[in-house]
């Protein structure tokens, strides 16, 4: 073998390689939000503030986008993963078993045919709620009367073991199915599409957030956010600087990870 | 209207009076809950709590893992009850105690390893299966319930427990089975799968050896 042949070889190398290594951008941390004494676990954001329930205060939070606390709002119930529709909060009251709505300082609930035992995440889109049901290791789907459930306590494909966050992706369901490590997919009439997470080997799939073409989890054990393309494909594991984290978002290109034993919020954004 | 007010006044001293029994009617409990480490579980432990009759003023410090409620007292409800109860919900109290009515403590005790001069304490680490905070506490405090162990400590991270032990009192195996027995696979021994089904959530720790 001449010496242009194993140049040629190592150039041939070179190029298998940088196509192998994902080269889709990834999320950089750029800031730290301290929240003193507020344990965060659920964040939304509507009106261009951002709202964090803090479950072990009994309370909502008011931020502006810059992390600084405009109102508290009191007397809710161990607060869980919360949403919104556009003009009303909706806020999963955990120790109450009910959803509760909110416009302004004006409070209602969501009205069901059914009980819910522990309410641990909701998501609303167009005129229909998902609700993620702890104890009953189900997700509820509906609105008013028309309501359809699925899930069931178990570890099989479909079958849940206490989920805690739920979102609609147009015709799909995603559920973060925390304690069986992964994220499950159904469609509107809740049959079992596919799951994924298995494989990163997560301890409490806590919060889900679904943006464009990427699915954020947090890892509530391990300390990570682990990032899937909408199909469950790998993208990126972020595992600095977390405490406990429980539920993200992403607005206006940043990613907010709410951690709740580091009492603060991390935000990302995509690099180049 | 001097009659009105006096109706007034006493209703309200009867009112006082009422409530003042009724607190003195209660006992209060306290409960040290080790690896409260999971809002989901923790606010699970207290609306769990919230379904018994009576209960009332249930409380949980999240950060300090205080457990507190009180409880009619016409219904003498035992530290063993309470400690049962706690393990039922899947948790782990490290320290129970109940002021009744008339000012008497009741507490529990751990077991307190005498050392004599025949002892030989030595340390020795092995593998247990475990997830979370919740796990550390119920591995260590089913090292420590072995007459003879000194220390226990496990580590979330490696999964290995290290114990301090007098090997005049106890062995390593009777320390390991004792950890088996509460739900977490070693290397050497799986744990009965109905117990290990009825661990927390967040405990359900992948298998050793299946």
């Amino acid at each position: 073998m001449n010496i242009k042949n194993i140049i040629g070889l190592l150039c041939l190398s070179l190029f298998a390689f940088s196509c192998a290594v994902d080269k889709s951008p990834q999320w950089v941390q750029t800031e730290t939000i301290e929240l003193d004494s507020i344990k965060p676990i659920g964040i939304t954001e509507m009106n261009e503030f951002l709202w964090l329930t803090d479950g072990d205060n009994n309370q909502l939070v008011q931020m502006d986008s810059t992390g600084k606390v405009v109102r508290i709002h009191e007397n809710f119930d161990r607060p869980m993963h919360l949403s919104n529709d556009g003009e009303n909060l909706l806020i999963p009251e955990y120790g109450k078993d009910r959803i509760t709505i909110m416009e302004r300082d004006a409070r209602d609930s969501v009205s069901m045919v059914d009980s819910l035992d522990a309410p641990a995440g909701v998501d609303f889109y167009a005129g229909k709620y998902a609700i993620a049901d702890f104890y009953n290791h189900r997700v509820l789907y509906g609105a008013d009367d028309q309501w359809v459930n699925f899930g069931g306590e178990g570890k099989e494909p479909g079958q849940m073991y206490y989920p805690t966050d739920v979102q609609i992706v147009n015709d799909s369901i995603y559920v973060a199915d925390a304690y069986n490590n992964r994220i499950q997919v159904y469609d509107a009439q809740g049959k079992y599409l596919f799951q994924f997470g298995k494989e990163e080997k997560m301890n409490a799939a806590t919060g889900l957030h679904v943006s464009g073409e990427q699915v954020f989890v947090t890892d509530f054990e391990n300390n990570r956010v682990v990032v899937y393309d909408k199909k469950g494909t790998l993208q990126q594991i972020i595992s600095e600087n977390l405490g406990k984290p429980t539920d993200l978002i992403v607005s206006d290109g940043i990613l907010y990870v709410t951690n709740y034993k580091s009492k603060n919020i991390v935000t990302y954004k995509l690099g180049e | 209207m001097k009659m009105i007010y006096k109706i007034l006044a006493i209703s309200f001293l009867l009112g006082m009076g009422l409530t003042s029994q009724a607190q003195s009617d209660r006992d209060q409990m306290e409960v040290q809950v080790d690896g409260l480490g999971c809002p989901f579980c923790a606010y699970g432990l207290e609306k769990k709590f919230k379904e018994f009759k009576g209960i009332k003023n249930v409380k949980i410090d999240m950060e300090t893992g205080i457990f507190t409620f009180s409880y009619p007292a016409s219904k003498e409800l035992t530290l063993k009850q309470i400690e049962d109860q706690v393990d039922n919900a899947g948790y782990t109290a490290v320290t129970t105690k109940i002021t009744r009515t008339d000012g008497t403590v009741e507490e529990s005790k751990a077991i307190g390893t005498v050392l004599t001069d025949e002892s030989v304490v030595i340390e020795q680490s092995f593998f247990v299966a475990g997830n979370c905070g919740m796990c550390k506490a119920r591995i260590e405090k089913a090292a420590k319930k072995i007459l003879g162990v000194v220390d226990a400590e496990w580590d979330q991270d490696t999964k290995e427990i290290t114990v301090s032990f007098d090997t005049a009192q106890t062995t390593i195996g009777d320390i390991e089975a004792n950890i088996v027995t509460a739900g977490h696979d070693t290397k050497k021994t799986s744990a009965d799968d109905a117990v290990y089904e009825d661990l927390p959530g967040c405990c359900k720790y992948d298998r050793v050896n299946n």
